[in-house]
């Protein structure tokens, strides 16, 4: 043994030896130990039977305790979503309306049957027109026909007549070196001895913007004048063409603002019984509380006989609590129609009004307040809540095996006093039937209100139509156009507001922009009696010129519009995950880009189209759009779609309805983000 | 009876009525049985029934979800229960009268009588035996958590629950005997 080896303790030894040594307990060893688990001690027998011990309460303790809890939150948010919503579309459409009021044209002196002269300087400046039948130009414009002088222009260009419809503008300038056609080719312009018609309303000239746009709104309401006197059908649109804008405008807005209804849903909670007030139970109402009870009747409790005041008139003395857990019936209490107190609280139950004695007679069914069965009565609605009689049983109840009159002159035994309340305790509980609560759907606990973004890439394409009521043929020059603007890709975007109207129907507002673009390729094949070179020797394009197809010349054609979408959605399809929608609607787009180039009625020239007052004048318009939606819901609240999309222009975006008319339309693919709250 | 219990709880949360209303009509009837325990009359419980679930729901946001929600809200009566006892001022009575305290009783008379007379005798104890006897021998707490629920030694809850006992077999043995034989008028 080492000398360093440390001496064990004795009972670190003992441990040693006896530490796996194990003995295998005797089979009645668990048996014992399971009955003395099992046996019934006090506590146990006591926890046992009062385990399922219930009582229902009176429904005024609901009462209490709901006017102690603070407001319901859905209405604040009701209020909180529908009115923030509200709101914004009043913002906008004040903003909207502000917008539309303040681009009323400055002058409007439209005069019917005044004769109007065109004339322009050597400038090139319309000055002013002079019309008969049309608004004629006494410039000078080159045609194929030669120099058209100004006395000639009123035989040639004759409204009646269908020729050129009025102040045709070429694009030439004639100050300055400006460019006379937007695009890749440019030349620079000199001055000419041809005077040319300059643009209108062209803000470049030199001193005399203000001129030109009296004249052009002179120009402007000369040809509305002159279209009166040639086309008296067609006065009201035409003259009112601003007017109708406005119309249109208030028409779009006022439909908006009118069909944009805060929906309210028809039911926020699905429940199995009425709205969340509570019901009148049917039972024996009485206060709860005994530091309320002052009641003028006879309190007895426990072992002790509370005297009070006398009992009213019509409720006999014998009307009164025998037992100690009960309170008399009171003056404002109401004996509900005599149902079993098993019934739920959705049943419709008699109301909760006061009681005049007279009232408790004849609200009660089945039962009387004839003092002669009062004691029954008051018997049986002491205390506990199934105490009154049931009309189908005729109103028999248990009586009391000690009666209330006796009861109050006797000073009562402990034992009597315990059989009451035994007695009390015994009579039948009525089942505690809870309602069924069918919680809300995740869709139902949201709101109505959801915002959206959409946006996406449209092919961007264009119908042409000859001007309505004019003999010429526009035919050539809507061939020739259609080969030359080609459809090109550009994006729009939106932003809504939804408002659910039901699950499946939704209506929608907000505001968006629509872009258009258009390739514009062209060549031109010189005059025959062309221009003048200029010094340089660079190739001019003449008014003369006409323009053929051909890419040496390239352009790109670009609107756009700020709209004011009012759509529709009903949802087709709703799955968990997928919601298959179609949206459709319309929506008033007010031009806010002007930005092309338009071959001349004759294939003649191009027209450069700068701003919405240039000929032939670019208005708003209203598109309906269909769009319908495939969505996919991250969650209750958020789900992405695609969006195809198919959006056409009702109205002509070309203001002058002399020149051919465009009606833009869009098909696209679009996503849309919707967020609900 | 069909509910969903964490819906319940959210809607109860978010203060919408209904579910309120729900968690009331489920739970309301047991929770009475708990505060008639514990009050000496039913208008007391239904007193002490109103400030429980007032209680229920303003911090209805708090539960944790750890145990049942129904041992949950069965706790807050009994807190309330012990706050009413504890603001009413009662004191535990040191001095009881035995007499007839000491009539023989069967081991098992518990199991004779029915949840309701129990509780009748219940409610017919002194305040303080009556807290002591609900809470070790009905909801199981220990002489030490009574003592720190009540503020009290933990000798004095045992020493009350002794004599809570003592009241309940000696009541429960007249009432069996009453119920047994005829009532005879002295």
């Amino acid at each position: 043994m080492s000398l360093f080896r440390r001496h064990k303790k004795f009972e670190d030894q003992l441990r040693e030896q006896l530490g796996d040594s194990e003995y295998k307990p005797s089979e009645s060893l668990w048996d014992r130990i399971d009955s003395g688990i099992a046996e019934d001690g006090f506590e146990t027998g006591v926890q046992r039977s009062l385990e399922n011990f219930e009582q229902v309460p009176y429904p005024e303790t609901w009462e209490k305790i709901a006017a102690e809890l603070p407001e319901e939150r859905v209405g604040n948010r009701f209020l909180r979503y529908y009115g923030v919503g509200f709101l914004a579309l009043l913002v906008f459409l004040g903003t909207y309306a502000g917008y539309r009021l303040s681009q009323q044209p400055v002058a409007n002196d439209e005069k019917p049957n005044t004769t109007i002269t065109f004339n322009s300087n050597a400038d090139g400046q319309i000055v002013s027109g002079e019309t008969s039948a049309s608004v004629s130009s006494d410039a000078t414009i080159n045609t194929s026909e030669g120099p058209v002088t100004s006395n000639n222009n009123t035989g040639n260009n004759t409204g009646a007549t269908g020729q050129v419809p009025g102040n045709l503008v070429q694009s030439h300038e004639s100050t300055g070196n400006r460019f006379a056609l937007t695009g890749k080719e440019t030349h620079p312009v000199v001055a000419s001895d041809i005077p040319v018609v300059r643009q209108a309303n062209t803000p470049a000239s030199q001193g005399s913007v203000a001129t030109d746009r009296v004249a052009n709104a002179q120009a402007k309401a000369t040809v509305s004048v002159a279209h009166t006197n040639t086309q008296p059908g067609k006065v009201t649109r035409q003259a009112s063409k601003a007017s109708q804008t406005v119309e249109t405008d208030g028409h779009v807005v006022s439909r908006a603002a009118g069909n944009t209804a805060i929906a309210t849903p028809s039911t926020r909670h699905r429940q199995g019984s009425a709205r969340p007030r509570p019901q009148a139970d049917t039972r024996v109402i009485r206060r709860g509380s005994a530091a309320t009870a002052a009641a003028p009747q006879r309190i007895i409790r426990g072992n002790q006989e509370v005297a009070s005041a006398t009992a009213p008139p019509a409720i006999s003395d014998a009307a009164q609590e025998t037992s100690g857990s009960a309170q008399p019936a009171r003056e404002n209490h109401t004996i509900i129609a005599s149902q079993p107190v098993q019934q739920p609280a959705q049943n419709s139950i008699a109301t909760t009004g006061s009681v005049t004695p007279e009232n408790h007679t004849a609200n009660t069914q089945g039962e009387t307040s004839n003092p002669a069965t009062s004691g029954t009565e008051q018997g049986n609605a002491s205390g506990s809540s199934a105490t009154f009689s049931d009309p189908a049983t005729g109103g028999a109840t248990p009586q009391p095996s000690v009666q209330a009159v006796a009861i109050e002159n006797k000073p009562l035994a402990e034992q009597v006093i315990l059989q009451e309340n035994v007695r009390v305790l015994t009579e039948a509980a009525p089942d505690s039937t809870v309602k069924a609560y069918q919680p809300l759907s995740e869709d139902e606990k949201l709101s109505p209100v959801s915002i959206s973004i959409v946006t996406g890439a449209n092919m961007c394409y264009t119908t042409y139509a000859a001007p309505e009521n004019y003999a010429s043929s526009f035919e050539k020059n809507i061939a020739l156009r259609k080969k030359l603007e080609r459809p090109d890709v550009d994006w729009s975007g939106l932003f809504l507001l939804d408002i659910r109207l039901t699950e499946r129907w939704m209506l929608s507002s907000g505001v968006g922009m629509v872009n258009f673009s258009q390739k514009f390729d062209y060549n031109t094949t010189p005059a025959v009696n062309p221009g003048k070179h200029n010094e340089a020797g660079a190739i001019v394009t003449n008014p003369g010129d006409s323009v053929i197809s051909g890419s040496t010349y390239t352009n790109r054609i670009k609107y756009s519009w700020t709209e004011i979408p009012l759509l529709i959605n009903y949802t087709i399809v709703k799955k968990h995950r997928f919601n298959v929608d179609l949206q459709t609607g319309i929506s008033y787009a007010f031009i806010n880009t002007v930005d092309a180039g338009i071959v001349a009625y004759d294939n003649k020239g191009v027209l450069s189209v700068k701003n919405t007052e240039a000929f032939p004048q670019i208005s708003s318009t209203i598109f309906v759009s269909v769009l319908p939606q495939i969505s996919y819901k991250f969650n209750e609240q958020l789900s992405l779609g695609i969006i195809p999309s198919f959006k056409y222009s009702l109205t002509s975006i070309i203001g002058d309805e002399r020149w051919v008319q465009q009606h833009p339309y869009f098909i696209g693919a679009n996503i849309c983000l919707r967020k609900r709250f | 009876m069909i509910y969903v219990e964490l819906d319940i709880i959210r809607d109860c949360i978010d203060g919408k009525r209904l579910a309120q209303k729900c968690l009331y009509d489920h739970f309301a009837s047991k929770m009475l049985g708990v505060c008639m325990r514990y009050a000496k009359d039913r208008a007391e419980a239904e007193d002490m029934l109103q400030e429980g679930f007032i209680k229920v729901f303003q911090n209805i946001s708090k539960f944790k979800h750890e145990g049942s929600f129904e041992g949950w809200i069965r706790r807050i009566m009994i807190f309330t229960a012990i706050n009413w006892f504890k603001h009413r001022s009662r004191k535990f009575q040191e001095d009881l009268d035995t007499e007839g305290y000491d009539a023989p009783f069967e081991d098992d008379i518990v199991s004779k009588i029915s949840a309701k007379e129990i509780v009748a005798l219940v409610q017919q104890m002194p305040e303080g035996y009556r807290m002591i006897f609900n809470l070790y021998a009905v909801e199981g707490y220990t002489h030490k958590e009574i003592s720190q629920l009540m503020g009290i030694a933990e000798g004095t809850s045992k020493s009350q629950y002794s004599r809570a006992k003592q009241y309940m077999q000696a009541a429960l043995a007249k009432h069996y005997h009453i119920l047994n034989e005829p009532f005879q008028e002295t």
